[in-house]
């Protein structure tokens, strides 16, 4: 695959952009703003983010605000990415952009069956064109799920939600995100298989593993937490995983209580998820995010000129942005840069 | 062949016959209506004080706009009334609704034949529904026929329910792989479109349970099994379709009286729906007027030689007063344009309007834009063959409604007449003589000329904006702007310049023009300062005086460079010219090397299609680059709002 003509353009593309991603003097720096008004006026002054975040300048910023204008740098940074991009990578691309498309529509659902009055809630939308078929505003002015559903007869979220949207109760939310997010992740592997070489492409191998971890971490919640059947946590575990396919994931569910995690992965290469005994519960997604980071990391750095280069460039740049976010919290709950560092998903070495 | 010239039209009359007035307003078409109460109270509309003006100047004290009681609520629900039987089938049409209308009259009339058609479509609507029941029911057992049991079988059981649905195929793959470990009996019973259908028999015990599993698997209910239904599913669908024919037969009567009520009431509802339209605007257009106790306040836009028409129309109202502002120097007032041109120039008012609607104060800048079109594009694309089938095509454009076709129809014309001027029809330079050179065998000419035209045409757009900076009282861009005179002046002088470099022709002395030249550089530079100086007025103060003089350095060296960069762009029309013959050799020598009769009859249509088709487009949009770059820049400013008569 290497040199493949296809690929030449985006690769320049992603190196031009990835010199605009944050270093980690920048996080340093960020860290030691006073407020969350400092962290704005840095990235405005400092880095590409002012893009998104210039118009906001001489208003009063909501942490709220910030979250979404940087998501919307991520979705536009793509944007631009599919323009150099053809098929089968492009299609790729556009499934693996599907996620804000989901999860506006979870949005709009929620809005929609009266559950979250968000105040201008149109600009909550990220979805654009270049991915996304649905009309949103459209959508939105929908005043009830059985119109909303009427809107979405043409597309496959209609046959996955109509089940559901017939009697509503405490568990609609619930089963909304897990349908939507199952499908997500189908339409991602189906898009992989059109990929050349998609056996042992190592995208699909990343995404695989992000399955593993994802259902790891789902299954341990549920039976420790959840009042479930067992039957029915199996019934949400998503397919695809690298390493645990439904069979073994199925052993794990009938024979693990939570408390064996631990020893039963204990030589594993996921053991880290369970090998924290207390903080276990309260930092695993950080820890998967930790380990996908890393595994990008040496993605975008391995592979030159291939598919995997530019994924792993899209990863990162999606855990620049939700490490942004963790910062700016932090910082709104005057946390010390050391505990700071804890919640960030690069790890940043902290000398007090 | 300008901006028609518009007055205010200030009008006080009596509220009882108010409806009627605004009717006549709206049927007139002529008025864009303005806010009264906002024109009140700014002090534009005034009264004359006369003893016979009394109660309506004393209106003025308890006065309050129209906003809080223009209300179309009322009429957009009778609207829907209509609608809801009618559909969209009625038109609005000014000629139903002459004469007096008596609207209490009308609304019971509505009310009368909805009241009729109310029950009689409630009924309808109650069959329509049983029907997609029993459908669903016979969809469903359906399914069952196989299994070969009497419903009340199952019905009855005592430990166990049932229920039937479908699974997606992604589904069905989950269910199976965990089976040994579900509490239902899961039977395959069909499938519907890409699912398949499942019979799911569970025990009460594990209700729950169950409920929750198949939630979690997306399952799909299918309605219509009713425990009533006691039979064998096969003697039941068979009871079940014939009820559905029972119901087809009342549902069909039905509907054709409807029908035939519908046809009856047909006309006396279209008269009712453009009632109340007409009601509809009238309510709108009082939320933009002023009442009193007894009097409403109105004002409105009119094309000022439609004043006495207009006048005459309304004096049928009792103590009317109708006034007129043409103080369009106000500056609080800005009016709206109106453009008028001939039928020449008309179709090109589309093209202004993209780039801007002119202010009600400039020169309309159609006729010219119209004319420098026409003469450049034909002088680019001039061809007697070539133009007529554009001609042609514009015709049939224009015929189909699109207005582009008017413009695409004149540039057809002139490309005719240039043309004759080259001698060229279809490409071929031999078949008729040329009035003056074949573009080819004269490169030079052509290209000097197409400049020199260039140079005369923005003389001319100097000269507009020099009366467009005069007319908007704006004195300072007048004398010393770079469009102004000083402006002018530096162009004219540069020029000589270069003639008299060139040709070595001098009109004036080198070492004058080139002080002219020196002193006109001055004071554009010194623009602000001067303009203070002697205390000219500038309508629109910008506060350039305080750019710095870097900023106003760079602005000198932008000036003289458009300068010659805007004249030299002239060259493209010349350039454009030979390009055109140029593209119909390149086919030509095509046909030659083809050297059969047909190849090249075919090789010469599809050239000139080509040619049409793509160069045409091309030089159209040179030809607009032109015009909006190069001309527009020297005295266009835009800006105005377009004038919008209220309309039914």
């Amino acid at each position: 695959m290497i040199g493949s003509k296809q690929l030449d353009s985006a690769s320049a593309k992603i190196g031009g952009m990835k010199s605009y991603m944050l270093s980690l003097d920048d996080f340093k720096s960020m860290m030691g703003q006073p407020d969350v008004r400092g962290i704005f006026d840095y990235l405005n002054d400092h880095t590409e983010y002012k893009r998104v975040l210039w118009d906001m300048k001489g208003q009063k910023v909501h942490r709220g605000d910030i979250e979404r204008a940087l998501y919307k740098h991520n979705v536009l940074s793509l944007e631009k990415l599919l323009h150099y991009l053809n098929e089968p990578y492009k299609d790729f691309m556009k499934s693996y952009m599907k996620k804000y498309e989901t999860e506006d529509l979870k949005l709009v659902i929620e809005y929609i069956a009266g559950r979250s009055s968000l105040t201008n809630i149109e600009s909550h939308i990220l979805s654009r064109d270049s991915f996304s078929k649905l009309d949103f505003n459209e959508l939105l002015s929908q005043d009830s799920l059985v119109k909303l559903m009427d809107k979405l007869s043409d597309t496959p979220y209609y046959d996955i939600l109509i089940p559901y949207v017939n009697h509503i109760d405490l568990k609609f939310s619930f089963y909304v995100e897990m349908v939507l997010d199952r499908y997500y992740f189908r339409q991602l592997a189906a898009a992989g298989k059109k990929l050349p070489d998609s056996k042992n492409n190592p995208v699909m191998e990343l995404i695989g593993r992000n399955i593993d971890l994802f259902n790891l971490e789902w299954i341990y919640r549920a039976m420790k937490f959840y009042d479930m059947s067992k039957e029915e946590i199996l019934n949400f575990v998503l397919d695809g995983g690298h390493k645990y396919n439904f069979f073994k994931i199925k052993d794990m569910v009938y024979n693990l209580t939570p408390s064996k995690f631990r020893d039963y992965f204990k030589d594993s290469e996921y053991g880290f998820l369970f090998s924290h005994g207390d903080d276990t519960d309260l930092y695993m997604e950080r820890r998967i995010e930790r380990y996908l980071y890393y595994k990008s990391l040496s993605l975008y750095r391995e592979h030159v000129l291939e598919f995997g280069r530019i994924m792993g460039f899209v990863l990162l740049l999606e855990f620049e942005v939700k490490d942004i976010i963790s910062l700016v919290e932090c910082i709104r709950y005057k946390l010390s840069p050391a505990e700071t560092s804890k919640y960030l998903i690069r790890t940043i070495e902290v000398v007090e | 062949m300008a901006i028609e010239k518009l007055v205010m039209m200030n009008v006080v009359g009596k509220n009882e016959y108010i409806d009627s007035f605004v009717k006549e307003i709206l049927f007139m078409e002529n008025v864009q209506i303005v806010d009264a109460y906002n024109e009140i109270d700014n002090f534009r509309f005034t009264i004359n004080v006369t003893e016979k003006n009394i109660k309506e100047i004393l209106g003025f004290s308890s006065l309050e706009s129209g906003m809080k009681f223009g209300s179309s609520d009322e009429f957009v629900k009778k609207l829907g009334l209509i609608r809801e039987i009618f559909g969209d089938e009625f038109k609005i049409d000014k000629r139903y609704l002459k004469g007096d209308i008596d609207i209490d009259e009308v609304v019971k009339s509505v009310y009368q034949i909805y009241n009729v058609l109310h029950k009689k479509h409630k009924i309808l609507k109650l069959y329509q529904e049983d029907i997609s029941q029993i459908d669903q029911s016979i969809k469903a057992y359906g399914f069952l026929e196989s299994a070969g049991v009497a419903m009340k079988d199952i019905n009855n059981m005592e430990y166990f329910n049932y229920v039937l649905g479908t699974l997606s195929k992604e589904n069905v793959q989950r269910l199976k792989r965990n089976y040994g470990n579900i509490t239902a009996i899961v039977v395959h019973v069909g499938s519907d479109d890409d699912d398949e259908v499942y019979l799911v028999i569970s025990p009460k015990d594990l209700e729950r349970e169950t409920n929750r599993l198949l939630r979690s698997l997306s399952f799909k209910t299918i309605e219509g099994l009713k425990p009533e239904y006691q039979k064998r599913p096969e003697e039941i669908i068979k009871w079940l379709v014939k009820k559905r024919g029972d119901f087809q037969e009342k549902v069909d009567i039905l509907e054709n009286e409807i029908e035939k009520i519908k046809e009856r009431f047909r006309e006396e509802s279209n008269y009712a729906y453009n009632v109340f339209n007409l009601y509809k605007r009238i309510e709108e257009i009082k939320k933009l007027m002023a009442f009193s106790e007894e009097n409403f306040y109105f004002s409105g836009w009119i094309p000022s030689k439609m004043k006495n028409h207009i006048v005459e129309e309304l004096s049928q109202f009792e103590d009317i007063i109708i006034m007129f502002n043409e103080d369009v120097n106000d500056p609080g007032m800005s009016p709206p344009t109106k453009l008028k041109n001939n039928w020449m120039f008309k179709p090109f008012e589309f093209m202004i309007k993209m780039y801007g609607m002119p202010s009600y104060k400039e020169l309309d800048p159609t006729p010219f834009l119209s004319l420098t079109y026409l003469v450049f594009f034909g002088f680019m694309f001039g061809d007697l063959g070539q133009g007529f089938v554009l001609f042609l095509l514009g015709l049939l454009i224009r015929l189909k409604g699109i207005k582009l076709g008017g413009i695409i129809e004149r540039l057809g014309i002139t490309s005719m007449v240039f043309g004759l001027v080259y001698g060229s029809i279809f490409g071929f330079e031999t078949l008729i003589p040329a009035l003056w050179v074949k573009p080819f065998h004269h490169i030079n000419t052509i290209l000097i000329t197409a400049i020199i035209i260039g140079v005369a045409f923005l003389l001319v757009g100097y000269a507009y904006g020099m009366i467009n900076s005069f007319k908007a009282g704006n004195y300072s861009n007048f004398a010393l702007g770079k469009n102004g005179i000083t402006g002018t002046v530096l162009y004219i002088s540069i020029l000589m310049i270069a003639i008299a470099s060139l040709t070595g022709n001098r009109i004036m002395s080198m070492k004058l023009l080139v002080s002219i030249v020196v002193a006109a550089i001055v004071m554009l530079f010194l623009k602000e300062s001067i303009s203070k100086w002697v205390k000219l007025k500038n309508a629109d103060n910008e506060g350039h005086e305080e750019a710095s003089v870097v900023e106003r350095v760079f602005e000198i060296f932008e000036i003289l460079l458009s300068i010659v960069s805007n004249t030299l762009s002239f060259i493209r029309v010349g350039a454009f010219a030979l390009n055109h013959v140029g593209l119909f050799i390149a086919f030509e020598s095509l046909a030659m090397l083809i050297d059969s009769g047909i190849g090249s009859v075919a090789i010469y249509i599809l050239g000139n299609i080509f040619i049409i088709g793509l160069e045409g487009l091309i030089v159209g949009i040179q030809v607009l680059r032109l015009e909006y770059y190069e001309l527009f820049s020297k005295y266009f400013e835009g800006g105005g709002i377009e004038f919008d008569p209220a309309k039914l």
